[in-house]
C-alpha cells in the first residue's frame, strides 16, 4: 500500500488546522468550519490520515457525554507520526506561497543588456 | 424537527446503514455531527456530503489496490441501461392513458433502480481482496454471505421478487397484451427469486466457504514456496459449478 499522502490545498488545509491545538480532540463539524471544507472533501481526507496512522480517532467518553443527553461524537487526534508529517508538510506549503510571492529576480524579457 | 431536518437525518442513516464494514464508524461519526449543526440546510448539506463516504469502500480484511477505471466493455450496459430509462421516461411523458403512464413510470424507475445496482455491484468487485489470496477472498465473500444471512431472515428476502413483479406489471400496464415479452421474462425473474438466496442455501455455501478457508490455509502451510492457491468467489455462488466441483471430487475418490 501506498502510504504517500497525496499533497492537496485541502490536506494541507486540514493538518493545519490540527496543528493550531495539536494535543486537542477535535470535532468533524469544527474542523469543517474552521477549514471550510464540506464533510465530503473532509472526511475521505481524514479517513486517508487515519488509513496511514497519522490520525487517532476515538468516541467521546460517557465522563464526557454524562448529563448533556447527546449521543457520543466521533474524535479526531494527529498521532506523534501525524504532527511530523503535519508540520513538514505545513512549512513546505508555508515556504511555496513565500517563493511564489517573492518578485522575480530574473530580468524581464527585453531588459537584459549585452555589454 | 422540521423536514429538512429530518431529510438530513434520513440520508446520513442510510449512509450508515450502507457503508462498508470499515468505514461504518466514519459513517456513524459523521452521522452524530448532523445533530450538532445548527441550521437545517447546513445540516442538509452535511449529510449528503456523507454520501461520499459510501464511495470510499475498503474491504473489512485487505485493502484493496487502486480502483481502476471502468474499460469500454464496462461502459456499454449502463448505456444501454441509461438509454432504456430515457426511452421509457419519455414515453411516460408522452403517454395519453393513464395506466398506460402509470406502466411506463414503474418501468423506467424500475430500470433506473437497476442501472444503480449495476454500478454499486461494480464499485464492491473492485473493492474486494485480490482472488490471489485466497484466505482473504474467503473471509471477504464469508462476510459478503453473513450481510446476505441477515438481509435474508428479514422482509428485504422478498424485495427483488416484488421488484421483478412490479416491473412485470409495469409492462403489462404499458403494453396490455397477452404475448407480452418483458411482463414475461420479469414475471420469470419473480418467480425464480423465490427460491433463491434462502437461508439454508447461504448457510451451505457458508460452510463450503469455510472448508476452502481452511484447506487454503492448510495448503499456504505445507506448500509455502508454490505460491498462492487460486480460488474464485464464482464457483462458490454459482450452484452448477459447485455440483460440478463435487463431481470432480467423488470422481478423483473412486479413482
Amino acid at each position: 500500500m501506498d502510504l504517500k499522502m497525496r499533497r492537496s490545498p485541502q490536506t494541507t488545509l486540514v493538518l493545519a488546522e490540527f496543528l493550531q491545538a495539536e494535543l486537542e480532540w477535535r470535532y468533524g463539524y469544527d474542523l469543517s468550519r474552521a477549514t471550510g471544507l464540506k464533510s465530503g472533501t473532509l472526511y475521505p481526507i481524514l479517513m486517508r490520515l487515519a488509513e496511514r496512522s497519522m490520525l487517532e480517532t476515538s468516541w467521546e467518553t460517557g465522563e464526557e457525554v454524562a448529563g448533556t443527553g447527546r449521543p457520543p461524537r466521533h474524535i479526531y487526534k494527529l498521532t506523534r507520526d501525524g504532527l511530523r508529517y503535519a508540520q513538514t508538510e505545513v512549512a513546505a506549503a508555508k515556504a511555496a506561497e513565500k517563493a511564489a510571492r517573492r518578485p522575480s529576480m530574473r530580468p524581464a524579457l527585453g531588459e537584459a543588456t549585452s555589454s | 424537527m422540521t423536514l429538512l431536518r429530518k431529510a438530513a437525518v434520513r440520508v446520513s442513516a442510510f449512509v450508515e446503514r450502507h457503508a462498508s464494514a470499515d468505514s461504518r464508524e466514519w459513517a456513524e461519526g459523521l452521522s452524530r455531527e448532523v445533530e450538532f449543526i445548527d441550521g437545517d440546510w447546513k445540516a442538509l448539506g452535511w449529510a449528503l456530503g456523507s454520501t461520499r463516504v459510501l464511495l470510499e469502500r475498503r474491504s473489512a480484511i485487505v485493502v484493496a489496490g487502486k480502483r481502476r477505471w471502468p474499460k469500454m466493455g464496462d461502459w456499454l450496459p449502463w448505456f444501454w441501461l441509461c438509454s432504456m430509462v430515457f426511452l421509457f421516461a419519455t414515453q411516460a411523458s408522452s403517454a395519453k392513458l393513464w395506466q398506460v403512464r402509470i406502466g411506463f413510470t414503474v418501468v423506467s424507475i424500475g430500470w433506473a433502480l437497476i442501472t444503480g445496482s449495476t454500478v454499486m455491484a461494480w464499485l464492491r468487485k473492485q473493492d474486494g481482496p485480490p482472488p490471489s489470496d485466497t484466505p482473504a477472498w474467503a473471509a471477504y465473500c464469508r462476510a459478503r454471505l453473513e450481510e446476505q444471512l441477515a438481509r435474508s431472515r428479514t422482509w428485504k428476502r422478498w424485495s427483488p421478487t416484488l421488484f421483478f413483479a412490479a416491473m412485470s406489471a409495469g409492462y403489462l400496464l404499458a403494453e396490455p397484451k397477452w404475448l407480452n415479452g418483458w411482463a414475461l421474462f420479469f414475471a420469470v425473474l419473480a418467480g425464480a427469486t423465490l427460491f433463491q438466496d434462502t437461508p439454508a442455501k447461504l448457510e451451505s455455501r457458508m460452510v463450503r466457504i469455510d472448508e476452502i478457508a481452511r484447506s487454503a490455509e492448510a495448503r499456504k502451510l505445507r506448500e509455502a514456496t508454490a505460491g498462492p492457491a487460486q480460488f474464485d468467489y464464482i464457483k462458490t455462488q454459482s450452484f452448477p459449478n459447485l455440483f460440478r466441483e463435487r463431481r470432480q471430487s467423488r470422481r478423483r475418490r473412486l479413482r
